[in-house]
């Protein structure tokens, strides 16, 4: 019964890290954006953000 | 997409704000772009744009969880409808020439934005003057909210509390909830753990100076600005954060 309740605890951890880690978007570095704005994730709460990432070359 | 409330931004990765400011003229790009010199933000999201892999999107939803990989108009729409993003300032009937501004508004933009918008409502365009009025007018009732939700919070969060009466203040300076906003900031910021906070960012800022012009081979040197700003900012929220960037540059 112990080991039950031990392995559903940890399947239950296991998940809760899941979703954690699905809920957790990454913000910018602190720098510079090209509109001489300064952005952040919460300003874009309730909205949607396209991030585009490219390497021009 | 003009109008709906989506930003779009572009993610130089591993090039300097000015090598971002180039390929934006080069390439006509509509989008602000973020020059990732460090490549941070790449790896934040997981990946690392190379000849292999040489663009990723990420979508965000409104409650700033990624909900898509795909830039294309239908791919964002559904995203749209799906998560019911609302706008406070944009809208798709406003002149061509207010829309940027509301666009600023939008995404958190407030003090060039409340200038622009100044200027705008005195256009002799009557098209021009109309929209400017109308997002002028969304603001004002909009800072009305924001100036209750300051007040609410000036005990429970008061650098939040804080946040929101700066934001009102430089947006609407010449109306009464703007100066009334610059009175309840002078006051809030005598606060023990604003005044704590706000030394914080001023030491963050001045540390981040470099970040959009630096080179890898700089990586210890600005982990060693962070690290002093987090041990001598430690217990502030811009203390953890940069405690966890002097981390991440090491």
């Amino acid at each position: 019964m112990n080991s039950l309740r031990v392995i559903f605890s940890c399947l239950a951890l296991g998940l809760l890290a899941g979703v954690v880690t699905a809920q957790t978007t990454p913000d910018f570095p602190p720098g510079q954006f090209t509109d001489g704005g300064q952005y952040q994730l919460s300003d874009c709460k309730g909205k949607l953000l396209v991030l585009y990432f490219i390497e021009p070359t | 997409m003009q109008g709906k409330p989506v930003k779009f931004i572009a993610i130089a990765a591993n090039k300097t704000l000015a090598e971002a400011v180039q390929y934006q003229q080069q390439t006509g790009l509509a989008m602000t772009v973020y020059a990732d010199s460090l490549g941070l933000m790449q790896a934040r999201y997981g990946f690392k744009i190379s000849l292999q892999n040489i663009w990723q999107y990420r979508v965000i939803d409104t409650e700033g969880k990624v909900a898509g990989q795909n830039m294309t108009k239908e791919a964002i729409e559904a995203v749209l409808s799906r998560s019911k993003a609302e706008a406070k300032f944009l809208d798709v009937d406003l002149d061509a020439k207010v829309m940027p501004v509301a666009e600023m508004l939008e995404f958190g933009q407030f003090s060039s934005a409340g200038k622009q918008l100044s200027t705008l409502r005195r256009s002799s365009n009557k098209s021009v003057q109309q929209s400017a009025v109308k997002v002028y007018e969304a603001l004002k009732k909009q800072a009305v909210e924001w100036k209750s939700e300051a007040a609410g919070l000036a005990m429970s969060n008061p650098i939040a509390a804080r946040d929101l009466y700066a934001d009102i203040s430089v947006a609407l300076p010449a109306e009464d909830v703007g100066r009334d906003a610059l009175k309840s900031l002078g006051n809030i910021s005598g606060h023990k753990s604003v005044r704590a906070e706000l030394a914080a960012r001023a030491a963050f800022q001045k540390a981040s100076q470099a970040m959009s012009n630096a080179s890898p081979a700089q990586k210890p040197a600005l982990a060693k600005a962070f690290q002093d700003v987090a041990k001598k900012h430690a217990g502030t929220p811009t203390g953890d954060k940069a405690k966890a960037l002097a981390t991440e540059l090491q």
